[in-house]
């Protein structure tokens, strides 16, 4: 056992009071990967050396230390649980105008009105009127599901897919089933629920949103209610 | 406050070869001086791994799932899991010839695996095999668009594990619906449950109804760990 690899046993999973105390950790001495406990808030951070600033506005999940280094602490679980998993909402827009038969359209091309329901802000930003999902935290596997109440004015069949990086462009027509395109046909005037899923790595200013299109049709699309989550994977 | 001795110890170490200077391989830690349950965090995948000295099985080495320890037996298994992402294949529907009188039957077709190492696909059958720990806990997530040819009468679509169909009575791992009819009508159902799985354990999606044809025309499922 070399003497750096016995240091890192000595310095692994130690202790601090609160996130104050802990940035005032020095960080030089430690391994990349060591953690602290925080048993008040039973949060748990890793090192992440040389991580730079690119994550420093995410406050509580990131925490700067006080020797000036790039080197940061990175929040992995709060009493067993993941503080990376965030959720997008809406309801009742006339959101989507007729884009054409087949024909990939964003939720939001009309504006409307759209929030993040759980998550850290500073994490998963929403644009209020487009629904477009800016993700700026560390990169990770992220498993995402949207869930999407629509309706048509005429009988129709609809898909809804979970775009990122507008990997489903609008005005495409293209099947999307790699990514998790899920279908389901209305009665006239009646809604329809539809749920898809997919599993994706997001990186820092990766984004997000829901696409939908109609069948044979030309409808305008409106959402009653849809999430989009994600979840760590 | 420190007091690191009183915790289990845990390490850290570089993945398989090729350690950077000072650190340590993981496939080479002398693992006969370190306690059952020691867990080592990697960094070249920044991933936590445990050390499982009653893990003698041999098919956890290597990319699979785990990896043997050097000494002392056991291997280092990943605490947490892989993911999977299955679907079916997007050019071929899936088919179920159904008896009309509930039970389950299997899907036809080509399927297609997204993603995951730790899980096998047999592309017929769409039966996924768990290759990784046991004792591991999934929420899996299952989402198909179908029709049938016939009626709109109820489908119900279900996870049947290692062969063994749900009896009618549960309500556990599966979705009924009418399902639309007609090739011009669609009807998704979902469902979402919780699996524990151990090494070997099988998942097969099936279909059963008061109807005799399903064509499934998109099918995906997802199978993320709990941890």
């Amino acid at each position: 056992m070399t003497e750096s690899f016995r240091s890192a046993v000595e310095l692994r999973h130690d202790f601090c009071n609160t996130t104050a105390d802990l940035q005032q950790r020095y960080t030089a001495p430690l391994p990349d990967g060591a953690t602290v406990f925080i048993p008040a808030t039973g949060a748990l951070y890793r090192l992440f050396k040389g991580l730079g600033t690119t994550f420093d506005t995410i406050t509580g999940l990131v925490v700067i230390p006080a020797n000036d280094s790039s080197d940061r602490w990175v929040l992995q679980e709060v009493e067993g649980t993941s503080p990376w998993a965030g959720q997008e909402a809406s309801q009742s827009i006339n959101n989507i105008p007729a884009p054409g038969s087949d024909v990939w359209a964003a939720l939001g091309t009309l504006s409307g009105s759209f929030a993040l329901a759980a998550g850290n802000a500073n994490v998963f930003q929403v644009n209020a009127t487009s629904s477009l999902l800016t993700y700026h935290g560390v990169p990770r596997s992220m498993k995402l599901l949207a869930i999407a109440s629509m309706l048509g004015a005429a009988a129709d069949i609809f898909s809804i897919v979970i775009s990122k990086n507008d990997d489903v462009p609008a005005g495409s027509s293209s099947p999307q089933y790699l990514k998790g395109e899920q279908s389901a046909s209305n009665a006239a005037t009646s809604r329809v629920n539809i749920t898809t899923q997919r599993i994706v790595t997001l990186e820092p200013g990766d984004t997000l949103r829901l696409m939908a299109r109609s069948f044979a049709g030309d409808q305008v699309i409106q959402f009653h209610q849809a999430t989009l989550s994600v979840v760590p994977a | 406050m420190s007091n690191a001795r009183s915790f289990q110890p845990a390490l850290i170490a570089d993945l398989v070869t090729n350690p950077l200077p000072g650190q340590v391989a993981l496939t080479t830690l002398a693992a006969e001086v370190l306690p059952d349950g020691c867990e080592v965090f990697v960094l070249s995948n920044r991933s936590l791994y445990r050390l499982d000295k009653l893990s003698a099985d041999s098919a956890l080495g290597g990319a699979v799932a785990g990896m043997v320890a050097a000494a002392g037996g056991g291997n280092w298994l990943p605490v947490s899991a892989s993911q999977a992402s299955i679907l079916v294949d997007n050019f071929t529907d899936l088919t179920a010839s159904l008896d009309g009188i509930g039970n389950f039957h299997p899907l036809s077709g080509t399927f297609a695996s997204l993603t995951g190492g730790e899980w096998s696909l047999n592309t017929s059958t769409g039966v996924v095999t768990w290759l990784g720990p046991s004792n591991q806990r999934f929420l899996m997530n299952v989402s198909a668009s179908m029709y049938n040819t016939t009626s709109v009468r109820d489908t119900i679509i279900s996870a049947v594990l290692n062969g063994t169909v749900p009896p009618p009575s549960s309500r556990q791992m599966r979705a009924t619906s009418p399902v639309a009819t007609g090739t011009g009508a669609r009807f998704e159902l979902s469902f979402a449950t919780i699996v524990e799985l151990d090494q070997s354990d099988q998942l097969q999606i099936m279909l059963a109804g008061e109807t005799t044809n399903v064509t499934v025309t998109n099918l995906l499922y997802t199978l993320t760990p709990l941890s």
